[in-house]
């Protein structure tokens, strides 16, 4: 689609509107009393493992109110094996929850049985590809559904990079029939880090298969030599971030938006503002600018 | 370059500070490759500091936060994760601190740190239906001595030459809580240990040894006749005796016992 054309809705509209905060284990008690007016909760897969335990009750409770999104951070979908524990365990909670979407990062997280507990970048290559969807079919079949893969913030690129982005995304989306979770703040932060133009992802990556959106926090840290984005997901979403998701809404139309928040967090009402404001703009359609 | 050679060459950075190999694939970008590198070793450390921070308040508070994340730093290079579960990253700082001869002037910190571990455990543990005492009423008392019982999953214990939970109370609490524990520290006092979830809010008790030791040979599979046997030395050993009764009142009144059956 040419950079310009508007989006039409198209019959899963209504659903492609959802609206969504994450739901971090400090917040349970504000969610229970307060009861937002959000459509869904996203929680981070690993934090609800135990069932039976304080937090799987609260996500119990909550699920009677809100639909749930399972988004995983450890599985490390580029590892050189998936700890098969760790995929059982999230087998379990995906019967137990029954999540509209599921979805892991684009990245390796541990090696050999040691685990660094974050989402650590690829290099673009075919080998990349292969490890990747393999293990996104081997998720798959464990779960008996489609995942979604969100390409992560990333803070060096490898020399050996053969092919962009949104080129890989795409060929595991055609190898696997996964969908893609668009992370509006990774792919401001990747721009600015590595001096990559967002119109080129955005022409390139196919929206057809984006089932969610995220939106969350950043901020420049400066040092002596150089300054470096972080997707830190302490503060709100920034303008620039924000111009971009409108940006995407204009090729993509409605996808169901996230705000994600993970420290500093505020009053919950303050996310549930921020993922209105997605809302809203959702709900104005394309703006043709 | 293969996968398996970067992703070797990368994990040496993050966990040896060893940028030789991996330096050499980063693209300089913002910031020369090695400093690239840097943000990632950072961040993992981090990650693993505030995990045990988050575990470990206690012991944070005992040595000083400061102290601490240096300790977490020097742990996260001895011990790194194991698991794709953050939560479950740390269980092997109790013997970590043991092996420091820089904190040998506080000995009592590594069961600190075992019953803050074993609160996170009880913490997130698997909740099972509680049996009542009415369970009892189908079966003979000549098949008594053959009862396994089996409790709740949140149930650890533990057992300490120090009093544990007093030290662990002081360590965020008022200035009386902190003088009773440094009077038990003075006195030698020692500390048999149960900790147990009720809903979302986890007990730490202090019991008496003999009950510790009926409930710790339980759990090991032991019948009822044999933790009785154990129980009843170890209360002619501290001049305390065993009463039956008021051990399962305890753990009936607790919610503690969750299957009770005659052996086979």
């Amino acid at each position: 689609m040419d950079q310009g054309t508007c989006a039409v809705n198209d019959a899963n509209a209504p659903d492609r509107t959802r609206i969504g905060i994450g739901l971090r284990v400090a917040q349970h008690e504000a969610w229970r009393l307060l009861r937002p007016s959000v459509d869904f909760i996203e929680i981070h897969a690993e934090n609800y493992f135990n069932a039976g335990s304080p937090a799987r009750a609260d996500l119990d409770l909550l699920r009677q109110d809100y639909a749930v999104s399972i988004h995983g951070v450890g599985l490390g979908l580029g590892n050189d094996t998936l700890d098969d524990r760790h995929v059982r365990s999230l087998q379990e909670l995906v019967v137990h929850s029954e999540p509209f979407v599921v979805s892991e990062h684009v990245c390796w997280t541990g090696l050999q049985g040691a685990h660094f507990n974050h989402l650590l970048p690829m290099p673009f290559t075919r080998e990349t590809l292969i490890r990747v969807s393999d293990h996104i079919e081997q998720v798959q079949s464990v779960l008996g559904r489609t995942i979604l893969i969100e390409p992560i913030a990333a803070y060096l690129r490898y020399k050996e990079d053969q092919i962009n982005e949104a080129d890989l995304l795409n060929a595991l989306v055609d190898r696997t029939g996964c969908g893609i979770l668009l992370d509006v703040t990774n792919l401001y932060v990747n721009s600015r880090n590595h001096g990559e133009d967002p119109q080129i992802f955005l022409d390139t990556i196919r929206f057809s298969a984006v089932e969610e959106i995220h939106l969350a926090g950043c901020h420049l840290n400066q040092f002596r030599d150089g300054s470096v984005w972080i997707d830190s997901h302490d503060r709100s979403v920034s303008d620039d971030v924000w111009a971009l998701y409108r940006r995407i809404l204009d090729r993509a139309g409605p996808r169901p938006t996230l705000i994600e928040r993970d420290a500093n967090l505020p009053a919950l009402q303050q996310l549930v503002d921020e993922a209105q404001r997605a809302r809203l703009f959702m709900q104005e359609g394309p703006s043709c600018r | 370059m293969s996968l398996k050679l970067s992703q070797e060459q990368f994990a040496r950075a993050l966990t040896q500070s060893d940028f030789s190999g991996a330096s050499s694939w980063v693209r300089d970008d913002a910031l020369a490759a090695e400093r690239h590198l840097w943000i990632y070793h950072n961040q993992v450390h981090l990650a693993w500091r505030d995990a045990l921070e988050t575990t470990y308040p206690a012991v944070g508070a005992l040595v000083g936060i400061r102290y601490f994340r240096s300790l977490a730093l020097r742990y996260g290079r001895c011990h790194p994760s194991s698991s794709g579960n953050l939560q479950e990253y740390g269980e092997e700082l109790p013997r970590f601190l043991e092996s420091r001869p820089e904190i040998g002037q506080y000995p009592y910190l590594a069961d600190v740190a075992r019953l803050e571990w074993a609160r996170g455990v009880a913490l997130s543990s698997a909740k099972e239906d509680t049996a009542l005492p009415a369970a009892l009423g189908g079966i003979g008392l000549e098949q008594w001595p053959d009862l396994r019982i089996r409790f709740a999953p949140s149930l650890q214990l533990l057992i300490s030459a120090y009093p544990v939970a007093k030290l662990w109370v002081a360590a965020q609490g008022t200035p009386e809580e902190k003088l009773d524990a440094k009077s038990a520290l003075t006195h030698g006092e020692a500390a048999a240990v149960a900790i147990y979830r009720d809903q979302h809010q986890v007990t730490v008790e202090t019991i008496s040894p003999v009950l510790w030791r009926w409930l710790f040979a339980l759990r090991e599979k032991a019948v009822l006749s044999e933790a009785v046997d154990v129980a009843v030395q170890v209360g002619s050993l501290v001049n305390e005796s065993f009463d039956l009764q008021s051990a399962m009142d305890w753990a009936f009144t607790r919610g503690l016992i969750t299957g009770i059956q005659v052996a086979a």
